[in-house]
């Protein structure tokens, strides 16, 4: 245990204490036995972000039901923490058993956004674990990582021992049964790279040619060519945490969560997740209304949340609501649908969000001509837009929040100023309603994202904007909008989206550059307040790494790309074909309807 | 049905913010399925009112709460329902029936008491720098109030100052015109004894009642 007397005296001079107390309702608590194994879930931000993390509260659930295992969680310390415990002599500790995580036989990481790297590096080091796997020994824990990022785990190859590819539920028990049989490093990385979905970084070496680009990937011992993803097959009775801890703290979803659906089948060009996570898999209504009230009974929580890439798709999406409502308006609880489609906005369930008190409804159009959402396989026209929005309207709805996204593949100067007509349509259909069924004033917010392109996406090989062209962009926006009364108008930061394109398509030299933006005092990149370009860019510079090798240049489809050897299940030639589709402006419709063979079904990953 | 709570708030809740405490006990009322009444509107919310916020970072073997019940329930039944939904830390002591036409705890609150337990410091120079408070007539401190910096006597919110085996025990004034936070009494003290780390425990709440000092929970519970 850390010494917590020291922890007393500094945490009441730091932001928000009880980040870093745990003792919330609902924590694990075990006895720790000469051969409990200890596994420490670290979440590469702070509390409140990492305690709203699904998968983290599942896997917790999942490793915790196991025999002779005990898992505890450890979020960032926020830097004003940092420097307390540094000053104080404090190691990074975990919230159960305030155990320093060297003492742990395994620790993973939740790599969700690219953008969380720098603290992967500041835990690691915080927790007295030497930075480079190279130099770890066998009396010290194996540090692991899963989540979407790992889809390309390059740039991470030189901290982090091994990756899970896929579905945590089912490998992570299966690593952590391995690490009780192996007590030396190498012997564990030796077997662990015959589990399925696992990848070991160092049994792989990468060669590159003149022009940097990958020469050759070569797997050693019996490293597999290729480590495809591991998924839930049953997903409806796969493990689901009905108690899960309940925070003090107001955290980001401070809220119970159930898990509608997996996957999504609509094939949006840009989205990593619809290609990374399918197959779609569906919980019933039963069991859902069953865990949504289980779990109100054990956390005393007042709202729920649907959870899904996209929950307008689930099949009975009106009986869910609809049961969901009448189960909960009993207790007082409401329900929160974040996550719709236009298309799938129908008038029934418009009126049974409004019966639940839903005064607000986002959706993602995307991009602001039907040409651009060809391109990008949004399947949605404009009519579906002004419908869904004419019928919400209808319902009583007021705010609307509208997702949209510049620097797409072949996007022109008409693409980006139909956003904002896109937008003026929108808010006319509110006054077209009429003034005594309209509850309050409009309440319009456009969020405009900068494009990134993801490896495992048909745009995997598509070439990002610069900042300066996105900025122009912007600009023309914030014109635009000036012509739109009343609108909100967010944007991404610029910055921010190209370091986070270099990372997620970037190599193994990558490394060298995010070490020393994080000695340089690199943390939460993805917190505007903390985000420091000018750090990046000197990192860069000084490992002699260009940032436009990486996000700017559109690679030749012959390319070695650095995360060939980890698959989602989807073939290359099918994300290939969907390029060359998204080019001619044509449209591939939902796989539930057409099966597009993009290679699940060959893996034995869809039926 | 009026009731009211003693609990206490110890080891590493005393962490916990007024604000999340007050989350945390509707979120342990929903779980214990207690006849708690639901406010109405938009956002109902449980009718609960503390009788006073702690300090972050001062734990409390004293604090008390008071809800409005939409039937009747026996305390014993009432404070084992409510124990067991109550998160680690924070543990409920005893459930008395409150009198209907006694004010809200809140508003008969006059005064708290302190335990301050010391380490670091010779306790003979506390005791000096306790007579020397005590002697004064007006002790100016300052405090951000709505933006602004407002001056106030504190000397006049100490009640007394007393030691008990090493331990300091401290009576302020806490009352719905105005509380002093025990770390005013605590940075006078280090202005002449040096600094020291010390680890407050709230002990007592207080009513008066005939000119008299009087528990909070058995002032508001008297028919």
């Amino acid at each position: 245990m850390i010494d917590i007397k020291k922890l007393e005296e500094i945490l009441p001079s730091v932001l928000k204490p009880a980040r870093y107390t745990g003792g919330e309702f609902g924590e694990v608590n075990k006895d720790i036995e000469q051969n409990t194994l200890r596994y420490a879930m670290c979440f590469p931000d702070v509390y409140e972000v990492g305690m709203s993390h699904m998968g983290s509260a599942i896997l917790y659930h999942v490793v915790n039901t196991m025999d002779g295992v005990f898992a505890e969680r450890c979020y960032c310390p926020w830097p004003d923490m940092e420097q307390a415990m540094s000053e104080n002599d404090i190691p990074l500790y975990s919230l159960e058993t305030k155990t320093p995580l060297s003492e742990f036989d395994m620790i993973g990481f939740n790599l969700s956004y690219e953008m969380c790297y720098t603290n992967v590096l500041a835990m690691i080091e915080m927790a007295r674990i030497p930075l480079h796997t190279a130099e770890r020994t066998d009396s010290m824990p194996i540090v692991i990582a899963g989540g979407g990022c790992t889809y390309n785990p390059e740039p991470l190859v030189d901290f982090i021992d091994a990756f899970v590819i896929g579905e945590g539920e089912e490998v992570l028990p299966e690593l952590i049964a391995l690490r009780k049989k192996h007590k030396t490093r190498q012997a564990f990385l030796d077997a662990a790279v015959r589990i399925e979905g696992v990848y070991v970084p160092s049994m792989y070496d990468v060669t590159y040619k003149d022009d940097n680009t990958i020469d050759e990937i070569v797997p050693k011992g019996d490293a597999p060519k290729t480590v495809t993803k591991r998924i839930v097959a049953d997903f409806e009775n796969s493990a689901f945490p009905e108690s899960p801890i309940v925070p003090y703290l107001g955290v980001v979803h401070d809220r119970v969560t159930i898990e509608l659906m997996r996957g999504c089948s609509r094939g949006c060009r840009f989205c990593q997740a619809g290609f990374v996570y399918r197959p779609v898999r569906e919980r019933s209504v039963e069991k859902l209304v069953s865990q949504a009230k289980n779990s109100i009974e054990n956390t005393g929580h007042e709202e729920v949340s649907l959870c899904s890439l996209s929950t307008g798709d689930y099949t009975d999406v009106a009986q869910l609501v609809g049961g969901l409502s009448s189960e909960l308006t009993k207790s007082g609880v409401s329900l929160a649908v974040p996550s719709l489609r236009v298309d799938s906005f129908s008038g029934e369930y418009a009126e049974q969000l409004s019966a639940v008190r839903n005064k607000n409804l986002t959706f993602a159009p995307e991009a602001g001509t039907q040409r651009m959402r060809d391109i990008i396989n949004k399947n949605i026209t404009d009519e579906d837009i002004y419908e869904a929005a004419r019928q919400a309207f209808a319902s009583g709805v007021n705010g609307v929040k509208l997702y949209f996204m510049i620097g797409l593949p072949e996007e022109t100067d008409e693409d980006i100023l139909g956003i904002v007509s896109t937008v003026a349509q929108i808010r006319k259909l509110f006054y077209e309603v009429p003034k005594e069924k309209r509850k309050g004033g409009l309440r319009l917010t456009v969020s405009v994202a900068c494009f990134v392109p993801k490896p495992h996406t048909p745009f995997q090989w598509a070439a990002q904007d610069s900042v300066e062209t996105f900025e122009v962009k912007q600009q023309a926006l914030r014109d635009g909008f000036r012509t739109v009364k009343g609108v909100r108008f967010n944007w991404h930061d610029a910055k921010t989206s190209i370091l986070e394109a270099v990372f997620a398509r970037g190599d193994r030299q990558l490394g060298a550059v995010l070490e020393t933006a994080y000695k340089k005092g690199c943390r939460f990149d993805s917190w505007k307040e903390l985000f420091s370009f000018s750090k990046w860019s000197e990192a860069f510079e000084e490992n002699g790494v260009d940032t436009a090798f990486y996000a700017q240049r559109e690679r030749e489809l012959s390319e070695t790309l650095p995360w060939e050897t980890i698959s989602s299940g989807v073939t290359k030639q099918l994300l290939a074909d969907e390029y060359e589709q998204a080019k001619d402006m044509a449209t591939t419709p939902d796989c539930r309807e057409i099966c597009t063979s993009c290679g699940l079904r060959k893996a034995g990953l869809c039926v | 049905m009026r009731i009211g709570i003693e609990f206490s708030k110890t080891g590493m809740a005393k962490y916990i913010s007024h604000l999340d405490l007050q989350r945390a006990f509707s979120r342990a009322i929903r779980r214990s399925n207690l006849p708690v009444k639901l406010s109405q509107g938009f956002n109902p919310h449980y009718v609960v009112s503390f009788a006073s916020a702690l300090a972050l970072g001062v734990a409390s073997e004293c604090e008390c709460v008071e809800m409005a019940l939409s039937e009747d329930v026996d305390t014993k039944v009432f404070l084992f329902a409510l124990s067991n939904a109550l998160p680690p830390g924070i543990e409920a002591k005893s459930a008395v029936r409150l009198n209907d036409k006694a004010p809200k705890l809140m508003a008969a609150m006059r005064e708290a008491e302190y335990t301050v337990a010391f380490s670091d410091v010779d306790i003979d120079m506390i005791n000096a720098a306790v007579c020397d408070i005590m002697g004064q007539a007006q002790i100016t401190a300052t405090k951000k109030s709505k933006g602004r910096i407002k001056e106030f006597d504190m000397r006049a919110m100490i009640v007394s100052l007393e030691s008990r085996n090493d331990a300091l025990v401290m009576r302020l004034v806490a009352a719905p015109a105005g509380s002093l936070k025990p770390d005013f009494v605590l940075d006078e003290i280090k202005k002449r004894a040096g600094e020291f780390s010390a680890s407050v425990t709230r002990t007592k709440l207080l009513a008066h009642s005939g000119g008299k000092a009087v528990d909070l929970l058995a002032a508001c519970s008297k028919i």
